[in-house]
């Protein structure tokens, strides 16, 4: 999902580094009092932006499709960190990414930043948020998760790709042309995310549950089966 | 026995990926290059690079980055997670790491 430097047209750039400043000025004002509050979230905070960097940066194999592409890591984030910590953690792995590794680019950053720091934390809150009192297992909470978190994602890249490209195009006809390019590759990364994201917050939870950002993940014990 | 057939699945899916491999034209290119970039350079916006990592200084890089990040992540894994959890087995009264750090 990262788009490259000079992809974009600069209004298109603009308007999405708008959004996603915005977004991350109230989420950066919340982590901030969460740290001074807990001074142990300063530590959990620099283990899941860690975490999320490798994830991904990993290209991994997918023999359908004989392409690579990666996780995206945030819906550990959001279960750990909470929305604003994942949005931050986000936008900071896709910073060095940027930066240093020559993964998408810095007039991009707002649409990358959008796409997976934003929405795919944002659709990881929702999952979790709508399944929190249901009688799932952590693991299928964490897979559902990870899960919606990729392909949301990818499904917002397309959308951005196809609003900005799309010229004389109509825009369902390109953007429904992005995400059907996208599927073969990302449908499976999406079910190894989701796979992944269920054993690594159900090993957390059994070590330390406390660690956990929402309330009735940390008090229920029959979520863990 | 678990450790077999995650190995044994492991293999399978090494061979199989080499086998499609074979068959196509561009192996293992990433998405973003597969299809952002191809999309990209139809509509007239080809990608620029804000810095070209020539040769292997990509690799170093690369290698660099995932070191450290895998080194951060290790690291506050045993101190968040591994040495939290030796306390509560052991029952001794080590402080916890908030309690350190405060």
């Amino acid at each position: 999902m990262h788009i490259s430097e000079g992809i974009l047209p600069l209004s298109w750039a603009g308007i999405w580094w708008g959004v996603t400043a915005g977004a991350l000025a109230l989420s950066f004002k919340r982590l901030k009092r969460d740290v001074e509050t807990q001074i142990e979230k300063k530590a959990v905070f620099a283990f899941i932006t860690a975490l999320v960097f490798l994830f991904s940066m990993v290209p991994i194999p997918v023999p359908f499709s004989g392409t690579c592409s990666h996780p995206v890591g945030v819906a550990v984030a959001v279960f750990v960190l909470g929305l604003s910590g994942s949005i931050v953690s986000g936008f900071i792995v896709l910073l060095l990414q940027a930066l240093f590794l020559a993964h998408g680019g810095l007039s991009t950053l707002g649409a990358n930043a959008f796409s997976m720091a934003i929405m795919g934390s944002f659709s990881a809150y929702l999952v979790i948020k709508f399944t929190q009192n249901l009688k799932f297992s952590l693991f299928i909470k964490g897979f559902l998760a990870g899960l919606f978190a990729d392909w949301i994602t990818y499904l917002t890249t397309a959308f951005q790709l196809a609003m900005a490209l799309k010229e004389e195009e109509p825009f369902f006809s390109l953007f429904i042309k992005i995400l059907i390019a996208f599927i073969p590759t990302q449908a499976p990364i999406g079910i190894l995310e989701g796979v992944i994201t269920g054993a690594l917050v159900t090993a957390i939870y059994k070590r330390r549950k406390d660690l956990f950002a929402f309330e009735n993940l940390k008090t229920l014990k029959e979520v863990v089966k | 026995m678990r450790k077999i057939v995650v190995i044994i699945l492991g293999l399978c899916l090494l061979l199989f990926s080499v086998v499609k491999a074979e068959e196509t034209k561009e192996k293992w290119t990433g998405l973003d290059e597969a299809v952002i970039e191809k999309v990209a350079e139809e509509k007239g916006r080809a990608p620029k690079s804000i810095f070209n990592l020539e040769g292997d200084t990509e690799l170093f890089v690369f290698s660099l980055f995932s070191g450290l990040a895998g080194f951060i992540g290790g690291y506050y894994w045993r101190k968040l997670l591994s040495e939290e959890k030796k306390c509560i087995f052991t029952g001794s009264h080590h402080k916890s790491l908030s309690q350190r750090l405060t």
